[in-house]
């Protein structure tokens, strides 16, 4: 092949041909065959080339990949460091604030009192018992403890696939909305949001596991009692493994406790279950 | 922490267009977490893979710029690779498909102008494993000039000034040379085959 018919393929393959050189191209190209074949063969090398310079390309990108991911591991550590620590101090200021609350009230009626329901019922004092000016604790075995383990135990649920995605200019959908306020945790303006979202949308399990999140963290447990019921049932949600936990957490909160302990017996009992460990060790702090 | 903002998609294409290797890294960790909590939405797949589907969103992009196939785009960069890197997975993750966070790239994946955007000639399995072959006999110098010249579509003057030859002239026929050569070991393999 002579360097000029070199020169006319590389040029055909940039597409810098004008109209005359490429009908002169494609007439060669149909007539000779060793032509032909020095067109295909040229293909062939660019296609090496390319896959070559892919490969390259790919290696520093994978090596950028890996630097971005060793920066943000301790980023991630760190949040692990702060929130621990916050999480546990949330829960000891509930288990010293609830015994006082509610001793609170009935403070001026403690002899007369009827006891609380959830509290065992004492026998009646005997004889003119004194009014005892020392307030006396109760037993710890006495309080209510649910509220307590609830607090101590129910975190909105979150995983790195929740974080919405950085989109452009482009105003974001109700449903994305709703994703966004869960995120940051204003799960009060998350219910909002969720009201305004289409049909479809309020249907999708995925979305009502978080609504059911949202419920849980306003204080509105017995609604949540439900849509998780629903979200088991349906085996439908990237969130149903994780469902069953939420699930006894909301009927212990809104008092099912036998319910929620069955529940919780069976999820520690499922070691495919996520919240096994944890199912384990909230039935310890129940007994 | 919020990343800086990215150049315009026509901004990227030029950078790439005139051999800026920063603009194609820019774009791949703009996006990259991005689009892992985008495709986990939609895939039960690990970060390897998401990882995987990202390069290869990446590279196609790079690759379609810089040959000049890509000049302008009917969609976002952020569109355009985040519906590359689906269909990726889509390949290799047929069976757990989800569809129940459907958005605009979904939308997108649809529209036969794109799949004809993003459709390019791949060689089959076998002929490239022949045709990888054939570049990795070749010395390593002849291939990063071969990759400069023909891949990131570098000009003469600035292969010259990389490999710190005498003249263009020189370059010129060194690059022949390398290009013969390639030829060359291809056909001895497609003949071997046959």
């Amino acid at each position: 092949m002579e360097e000029k018919d070199l020169e006319l393929i590389e040029r055909h393959f940039r597409n810098n041909l004008n109209e005359a050189e490429q009908v002169d191209f494609q007439r060669r190209l149909a007539a000779d065959t060793a032509f032909r074949e020095a067109v295909l063969l040229h293909g062939d090398a660019l296609d090496a080339i390319r896959l070559e310079g892919e490969t390259l390309l790919r290696t520093r990108l994978a090596e950028k990949g890996r630097e971005l991911d060793a920066h943000q591991r301790p980023r991630s550590n760190r949040w692990w460091l702060w929130a621990l620590p916050a999480i546990l101090l949330c829960a000891v200021v509930v288990w010293w604030a609830l015994p006082a609350l509610k001793e609170a009230p009935a403070a001026p009626q403690i002899p007369a009192a009827p006891a609380s329901p959830t509290l065992p019922v004492e026998p009646p004092p005997s004889a003119n018992p004194p009014v005892k000016h020392e307030p006396q604790a109760p037993p710890q075995r006495e309080i209510r403890q649910e509220p307590q383990i609830f607090a101590s135990w129910f975190h909105p649920y979150k995983d790195d696939t929740l974080e919405p995605s950085v989109r452009g200019d482009a105003e974001p959908s109700p449903s994305d909305v709703f994703q966004q306020r869960y995120w940051v945790g204003d799960y009060r303006s998350a219910l909002d949001a969720f009201e305004v979202m289409g049909a479809t949308a309020q249907n999708n399990d995925n979305l009502l596991f978080l609504k059911a999140n949202c419920l849980l963290a306003t204080g509105n447990a017995g609604e949540a009692v439900p849509l998780l019921e629903n979200i088991i049932r349906n085996d439908r949600s990237r969130f149903t493994a994780q469902a069953p936990w939420y699930l006894a957490l909301a009927r212990l909160e809104s008092g099912q406790e036998q319910l929620a302990r069955a529940l919780f017996q069976s999820i520690a009992a499922n070691s495919n279950s996520p919240r096994q460990a944890d199912a384990m060790r909230l039935l310890d702090s129940l007994k | 922490m919020k990343t800086p903002r990215l150049p315009s998609t026509q901004d990227i294409i030029g950078a790439i267009h005139a051999g800026k290797r920063d603009a194609i890294d820019e774009l791949y960790v703009h996006y990259r977490e991005a689009f892992f909590r985008w495709a986990g939405k939609r895939f039960e797949a690990n970060r390897h893979d998401y990882e995987d589907a990202w390069q290869e969103a990446v590279v196609a992009f790079y690759t379609q710029a810089v040959s000049g196939k890509l000049t302008t785009l009917r969609y976002d960069a952020r569109t355009w690779l985040f519906a590359v890197g689906y269909k990726r997975l889509l390949n290799n993750n047929r069976k757990v498909k989800r569809i129940l966070w459907k958005d605009a790239i979904d939308e997108t994946l649809q529209q036969p102008a794109f799949q004809l955007e993003i459709s390019e000639n791949q060689a089959d399995t076998e002929k490239k494993a022949s045709l990888q072959s054939a570049m990795k006999t070749m010395s390593s110098q002849c291939r990063d000039m071969l990759v400069q010249r023909y891949y990131q579509e570098k000009s003469i003057e600035e292969i010259q000034e990389d490999f710190e030859l005498s003249n263009a002239n020189t370059t010129s026929a060194t690059l022949s040379r390398c290009l013969k050569r390639l030829k060359e070991l291809i056909k001895t393999a497609s003949l071997a085959k046959a």
